[in-house]
């Protein structure tokens, strides 16, 4: 007997054996949840949830608030949700990315004609496997999810600490000559790329004699094991050029060889340096029309973005992939998945009009909620940092 | 819907239930509430169109499986790429018999990727051609050939009974088209 029909045999038999649908009442059941999937938005509904019972994963369902459709959690090995949170309060992941970490309780207060942004970091715990209010002032999460590199509260902060995730203890401390506002890890998470401000960074104003109390001065490239830093002088004030207000912060480009500057003086919207400082072109796929997830790990798709909108495309053909235009695409959790915002269907895509973390495919027809919905100038008003865990 | 569609709604599934929970059974590798709970989508969506569907079965049918396919490419886990526990010790058990190795091949069936296992059960439970399979996934016949490839070389590679005299495999093998069994 071939392969082939020993597969059918068995298929056969082990239809034979098995019974008929244990629960009651099937066919009121199914009636009941057509009439609840009716009554949500859930673009993806029961099915999906369902199908995670299959051994790998265990869905909660919600207490009886809002749609009882709608599980309260996904866990499975690869993907965790929670999709009646919001902010989140579980580990959100899914693939070999992460939300790491997420900044919450934005407030902007004005006073002197300048506007301040405050607001509160949550660091994910290994510990307590919940997102946990931290007192920095602004943070970045390694790649690999075991340290974070931290400022402290009130930014520009003098010295950056490097945080293990796990005891939630600084391990050390990198003094810094100039005062930094921001920090990122370099893809191998190995070094930081931390930009230097006079001022707050989180600012807004008009009146350019006080933006320059708070400008950008530079940044610093420093190797975390030890400690060595460079520091290189990208002023907002050079040639007395204006070059906009707020947070400037500098960046690494996707294989950690070059740094992206945005908003330098002589008016492009961001310059590439490599790491000696010598100016060279952006790497494909990476310049200012690219999101955040860019090309994908094989290669073979990569997205480009307009304003809150991203639509992938075929590397090879350049041509749309699946539906044309939707919401901001953060990263690739892997070849063929992504995590992106995922727009409300009756209105403009743009942020703070009560969007949600899906995964999706690369098509975006089918879509995963991985958390509840986010509202401007309520508590449920957040913003995600996306890391490889 | 009303109540004479009401009627002839559950009519359907008390007659059809046992025939369709069998084919999600094997969809979801033999996990039966997962099964019920696919199945009850499926009829969930049904209802959802009742008076315009000119064969309920078919519709049902082709929700299961692609509701199998579609959602688990999304939340597909690393059981599907990976197999943490092989079969129980093949080779050192009595695997001549017959009901020994379909015990074992139904355990290997449920370590397939829920994609690979559905191309099984339409070729070979549901016995459909190549075009059709290829119809109700919406993929192309290629895609259907050489999924099933693949899944049959992984069966084999998992159960090495079941082709007596071919080289044992690596579990993991098969991943890519190049290496499909010939």
């Amino acid at each position: 007997m071939n392969a082939e029909q020993l597969v059918r045999d068995t298929l056969h038999e082990w239809a034979e054996e098995t019974p008929p649908p244990a629960g009651p009442d099937l066919a009121g059941r199914a009636l009941r949840r057509r009439h609840r999937r009716r009554a949500t938005a859930l673009s993806v509904g029961a099915a999906a949830f369902a199908l995670l019972v299959g051994g790998v994963a265990v869905p909660v369902l919600a207490d009886g608030h809002g749609d009882s459709a709608a599980p309260a959690a996904i866990q499975s090995a690869d993907v965790s949700a929670h999709p009646s949170e919001s902010p989140p309060r579980h580990l959100i992941a899914a693939g070999d990315v992460a939300l790491s970490a997420y900044q919450a309780g934005r407030k902007a207060r004005t006073r002197d004609g300048v506007e301040r942004t405050t607001y509160t970091w949550y660091l994910y715990s290994p510990r307590t496997q919940r997102y946990e209010k931290t007192p920095w002032g602004w943070l970045d999460v390694a790649p690999g999810m075991r340290r974070a590199a931290v400022l402290e509260k009130t930014l520009p902060a003098p010295r950056i600490g490097i945080l293990d995730m796990a005891t939630g203890k600084v391990t050390k401390w990198i003094p810094l000559e100039h005062q930094a506002g921001g920090v990122k890890w370099s893809p191998d998470g190995k070094r930081l790329a931390v930009t230097t401000y006079r001022g707050y960074p989180d600012i807004q104003t008009a009146d350019r004699a006080r933006f320059m109390s708070h400008a950008r001065t530079g940044y610093y490239l420093v190797d975390v094991d030890s400690g060595r830093k460079e520091f290189r002088p990208m002023g907002a004030e050079t040639d007395n050029v204006f070059t906009g207000v707020g947070r400037v912060d500098v960046r690494w480009s996707r294989d950690g060889t070059l740094v992206v500057v945005p908003g330098p003086p002589g008016g492009a919207m961001e310059i590439w340096l490599d790491l000696d400082g010598r100016l060279r072109k952006a790497p494909a796929y990476e310049g200012p029309d690219a999101p955040p997830a860019g090309l994908s790990p094989d290669g073979r798709y990569y997205t480009v973005g307009d304003g809150w909108l991203a639509t992938v495309k075929e590397t090879r053909t350049h041509r749309t992939v699946g539906v044309p235009y939707g919401g901001m695409t953060l990263a690739w959790a892997g070849n063929d998945r992504l995590l992106r915002w995922e727009c409300p269907p009756d209105r403009h895509c743009t942020r703070d009009v009560g969007e949600r973390l899906v995964l999706t495919d690369v098509a975006g027809r089918t879509r995963i909620p991985l958390t509840g919905y986010r509202y401007a100038d309520t508590p449920q008003d957040w913003e995600p940092l996306i890391t490889r865990r | 819907m009303d109540d004479e569609e009401e009627r002839r709604f559950r009519q359907f599934v008390a007659a059809r239930s046992p025939a369709l929970i069998r084919t999600a059974t094997l969809l979801t590798g033999g996990d039966t509430h997962a099964a019920e709970d696919l199945l009850q989508t499926a009829l969930a969506k049904a209802a959802g169109r009742w008076g315009r569907l000119e064969s309920p079965e078919a519709y049902v049918r082709q929700v299961l499986y692609r509701q199998q396919v579609s959602v688990w490419r999304l939340l597909r886990t690393r059981r599907e790429t990976t197999v943490a526990e092989p079969p129980d010790s093949p080779g050192r058990e009595d695997t001549t018999g017959a009901a020994e190795l379909r015990i074992q091949l139904r355990r290997a069936l449920g370590r397939l990727t829920p994609r690979q296992r559905t191309m099984l059960v339409l070729r070979y439970f549901e016995d459909c051609p190549e075009g059709e399979v290829a119809e109700l996934l919406g993929c192309s016949v290629g895609t259907v050939r050489s999924t099933t490839h693949r899944a049959l070389a992984k069966l084999r590679a998992l159960v090495p009974e079941l082709d007596p005299g071919a080289v044992s495999r690596n579990p993991e093998f098969g991943n890519s088209p190049a290496e499909v069994w010939k």
